[in-house]
């Protein structure tokens, strides 16, 4: 049974969720908690109704920084619609944010949408998937020192970057893409120590800037080899490296975004995929 | 490419503007050729060097935004310049904005006056060889309202001079836009930048909306001092989608500051402001930047000089690298290439701030003024420090936070359209979305490929079977209805038994965890809608082909008791080797009386819908053909048979209006193929064919077959 953590929620807001939920998923009802461990969960509900937006923008940072990349929805309740302003949940991690006043039937639908279990990658998106997590695995021990280990991949919605420092490529040609590698601030910044053989505290812009570029571009450039035998075939652009949380990137709608944790130690980074072949 | 024929094609139902508008061309010396219609119409062009067409919204026989849509898919005759006649109550039937989207090059509201007729056509067409003077005395003493005193003022005194200053009298360009403030009333002001400029007239930049021959005045910012210019618009100057981006102004000699003044003073002004130092305290100013000219992230320009500028992003790179800058303003896109010469990066708040030099790219300057017009004055010591007080600092490059946008709603505009809240996805769409990547029973998520009605299409994956299978999930309002769902599931299990080459099989109907949905037959094609808006074009055999085809198939479904209902473009699917497959059995019904009670409402989509179905009179074969015959009557004229922005008052005319005639939006069809087809579409089910083999009977003597 799916485990839902149902967080700061209201009496009211507590009781009609875990009505809605009560036959699908084992629901705990918790205060928020910044050490708390949410890994194990396959949903996190975020319930708020005061006016403190920064309070709940860092309360979701830290939840989606707690789920160390995996695939665990964030979802962000409110007893009111509230469409104007919601842009910034999104930008900071929620998948999605949701009314109480909103029509039962849908409300319902959505969570159990969510619910659902994620699926696994057919073997025609692990042709191309395969090199993305061995290129990666290799180029992070060559350049790095660093054994990065593959935790899995689940499909998104949307691509967006949330992490502190991405290098982004795009793809061009018969097959068409982005590929984003993110990291949180701390592993960024032991990565590319690693790289550049300097301390942490001695990382400049152009290192990271240089260090993140390389990393992605010897991803791609690697997995490239292996996807020409497999007749995905494309040229890579510049690489474009990203600091700052909450960027997306656009992508055709009905394109498949693949993407593929990877744990270093008790830290994690993740790479987006997202291919389609024309 | 100059157009090089001289004669005027005018077409209306309407006499009496008719008659108006070619007494003015007609003085003025063109050569004026009259149709009511677009039989009419066409053979004037076939006949004469039509070079420009002026056209009413409505003609005898098909609207003018059905007549503008027929020649724009014609290679030989959708190079003619096309100008719509509009007037304040066809505004509701066509919309300026409308007209020039689907490819009118102006439109001239009316009433209004000879000159500004003749103006809004001498961008189109040369002047008439035995071009005679417009009259001046004659619209003097008939205008009174200061409409007319701007045209007798602005056009008529210097009307004929205007047209030859055009094309003799030297335009100057500037490097440097000159930023004004422009009004329609002298109140309001907008900013604006001249872009070039004659003796008498210039080009104008701006966001104010402005027509042919109306008042405009312009003053320098934030000049409080009454001192402006008049003029009157003749030109509109048109951005990327048509949008309008400004107007050409000829300015009036004894009203107000005379331009030349003005200008040359501006001009001055703006080349010693082109020489200010760099300035570091600018309130940031949004643009975006790339370094590969696909990926854009947003920036924040924090100051600049003439040669280079300081700004603020999450996109990092290194010295000497090339960095790319996009403003968009008033629809114009300037994108300047600069070198960066610094990059620091700011690890608390982890954002690149960045100094670039455009000592490469002359387009920087345009860009230059554009932001330094934004930024106003620079400050004195004690304004920054009043600033700073009174408004936060500004912290990061995007809108993160509520507080973020609240600032940047105040200061910076473009920021905010771009920071602009999500627009708020359709409450299926979001349901939508949550399934991606997930998995429901034995099938997979793949992705999401389409919305309708009545759910949501997605490519799928059958774990069991190994096969791709497209999901269709029932929309939540459809699967809350305890009727609906009994109706659904009932009917969907007689129609998963069809078993015929042209139906999209169906093979599960499923519900997990309340989440209605059916896996069907995946097809590796597109649908013909997806091949309607791709404007592909199809020959009469191979539609009458089609409609054979799917005669055949409809009939088996008749056949085995059930009625589609739900016949349209979107729910007809050719398959890459050209196969028809009928798919979407979401809402069909047994033609039997079924003992679940029909639900009181209105299924199936209104531009293909019957009258019966729209009446809730109860529906059978025959409502299917009326669907049928309405979608292939949208695929061989173009367009649906009825057509209106609003939904009830497309129902309206499938209950009220004749078809309009097929032969006549399209005349190269066999007759034969136009009769089937409206006969199909009568409004009364006994008059339309009675059965699928009377179609496929009648179109098998059709010659093209």
């Amino acid at each position: 049974m799916a485990k839902v953590l149902l967080n700061d929620c209201s009496p009211d807001a507590s009781q009609k969720l875990t009505n809605v939920l009560k036959d699908s998923a084992e629901v705990i009802v918790e205060p928020f908690s910044e050490q708390r461990e949410i890994t194990d969960f396959n949903l996190v509900i975020l319930y708020s109704n005061n006016g403190d937006d920064q309070n709940i923008l860092r309360k979701i940072k830290n939840l989606h920084f707690r789920t160390k990349f995996r695939n665990i929805p964030i979802l962000l309740v409110k007893d009111k619609s509230e469409y104007f302003s919601d842009q910034p949940y999104f930008n900071f991690g929620v998948s999605e944010f949701m009314a109480l006043d909103e029509p039962e039937p849908i409300f319902n639908q959505i969570l159990q949408g969510y619910l659902n279990p994620g699926r696994q990658p057919l073997d025609r998106e692990l042709i191309y998937l395969s090199p993305f997590i061995e290129s990666t695995k290799q180029v992070l021990s060559k350049m790095a020192s660093m054994e990065a280990e593959f935790r899995g991949v689940y499909f998104k919605n949307s691509l967006r970057v949330l992490g502190d420092v991405s290098g982004v490529i795009g793809l061009s040609g018969t097959t068409e893409g982005t590929v984003i590698i993110t990291f949180l601030w701390n592993l960024a910044q032991r990565v590319i120590a690693n790289i550049m053989d300097v301390k942490q505290n001695e990382i400049n812009a152009e290192m990271i800037h240089d260090g993140v570029g390389e990393i992605i571009n010897m991803i791609s450039g690697s997995a490239k080899k292996s996807l020409l035998e497999a007749s995905y075939d494309f040229q890579l652009s510049i690489p474009t490296i990203i600091v700052g949380w909450g960027h997306e990137v656009g992508h055709p709608e009905n394109a498949t975004i693949a993407v593929l944790t990877f744990d270093v130690g008790d830290q994690a980074f993740v790479l987006h995929v997202s291919l389609t072949q024309k | 490419m100059e157009n090089t024929k001289t004669d005027i094609l005018l077409i209306s139902i309407s006499k009496e503007l008719v008659d108006f508008v070619a007494g003015v061309l007609e003085n003025e010396g063109y050569c004026v050729h009259k149709a009511s219609s677009m039989r009419d119409a066409l053979t004037a062009i076939d006949l004469s060097p039509v070079g420009l067409i002026l056209c009413g919204i409505e003609l005898e026989d098909i609207s003018g935004e059905q007549f503008l849509s027929y020649l724009k898919k014609d290679p030989k005759r959708e190079s003619i310049p096309f100008i719509f006649l509009l007037s304040t109550e066809s505004q509701k039937e066509l919309s300026p904005k409308r007209a020039i989207e689907i490819g009118a090059e102006n439109f001239i509201f009316f009433p209004t006056e000879g000159p500004v007729v003749v103006s809004c056509i001498k961008d189109f067409l040369k002047p008439p060889l035995k071009a005679q003077p417009a009259d001046s005395s004659s619209i003097n003493k008939d205008s009174k309202d200061s409409q007319a005193n701007i045209t007798r003022s602005g056009l008529t005194e210097s009307g004929q001079v205007q047209n030859n200053e055009r094309r003799t009298e030297k335009r100057e360009r500037f490097d440097v836009p000159i930023p004004v403030e422009i009004s329609r009333d002298c109140k309001t002001w907008i900013n604006g930048f001249i872009l070039n400029r004659s003796k008498s007239s210039a080009m104008i930049e701006t966001s104010l909306r402005r027509r042919y021959g109306e008042d405009i005045f312009i003053r320098e910012p934030k000049d409080e001092t009454g001192t402006t210019v008049a003029g009157s618009v003749v030109h509109v100057l048109l951005g990327d989608e048509s949008k309008q981006i400004g107007f050409g102004v000829v300015f009036r000699k004894n009203n107000g500051v005379p331009w030349q003044s003005f200008s040359e003073h501006m001009m001055d002004k703006t080349r010693r402001q082109a020489i200010l130092p760099i300035r570091r305290d600018f309130f940031p100013i949004a643009a975006e930047v790339s370094r590969d000219g696909v990926f854009w992230i947003d920036a924040q320009i924090t100051g600049c000089d003439v040669m280079s500028a300081s700004l603020k992003t999450s996109i990092l790179a290194k010295p000497k690298d090339i960095m790319i800058v996009k403003f968009e303003r008033h629809g114009i896109k300037n994108i300047v290439n600069g070198k960066i010469k610094k990059v620091e990066l700011d690890q608390k708040e982890l954002l690149a701030i960045i100094e670039l030099d455009f000592a490469e790219d002359e387009g920087w300057l345009k860009l230059y003024t554009h932001f330094a017009v934004i930024a106003g004055p620079e400050l004195s010591d004690k304004e920054k420090k009043d600033k700073i007080q009174q408004k936060p600092q500004y912290k990061v490059i995007k809108a993160e936070s509520a507080e973020d946008l609240n600032i940047k709603k105040n200061d910076a505009v473009a920021l905010i359209q771009k920071s602009a809240p999500r627009k708020p996805e359709s409450k299926n769409k979001r349901f939508y979305l949550s399934l991606i990547g997930r998995k429901m029973d034995n099938y997979e998520v793949v992705s999401f490929i389409s919305a309708g009605g009545m759910g949501g299409v997605f490519k799928g994956w059958d774990t069991a079977l190994e096969r791709d299978v497209a999901l269709k999930v029932i929309s939540w309002e459809l699967s809350s209805q305890e009727e609906f769902v009994k109706m659904f599931l009932k009917e969907a299990r007689f129609v998963s038994k069809l078993n015929h080459p042209n139906i999209a099989q169906i093979y599960y109907i499923g519900n997990a965890n309340g989440i209605m949905y059916y896996a069907m037959e995946f097809i590796h094609g597109q649908t013909l809608a997806d091949l309607l808006k791709s404007n592909t074009h199809f020959k009469v055999p191979q539609i009458i082909n089609y409609l054979k085809t799917l005669c055949s198939a409809l009939e088996f479904v008749w056949k085995n008791d059930i009625i589609h209902r739900d016949i349209k473009p979107a729910n007809i699917m050719v398959t890459n080797s050209d196969e028809l497959k009928l798919v979407d059995f979401g809402v069909a019904k047994l033609d039997k009386k079924s003992d679940v009670q029909e639900e009181n409402k209105i299924v199936g989509s209104p531009l293909y819908l019957s009258p019966e179905a729209i009446r809730n009179q109860g529906v059978d074969n025959r409502s299917d053909i009326y669907s049928l015959g309405a979608t292939f009557y949208h695929l061989l004229a173009g367009t649906p048979p009825f057509y209106d922005d609003s939904c009830s008052n497309i129902l309206i005319k499938q209950l009220n209006e004749p078809v309009p005639s097929l032969k006549k939006k399209a005349p190269e069809l066999p007759d034969i193929l136009c009769d089937t087809i409206e006969k199909m579409m009568a409004k009364r089910c006994e008059e339309r064919f009675q059965n699928y083999q009377e179609i496929i009977d009648c179109l098998n003597n059709c010659s093209f077959s």
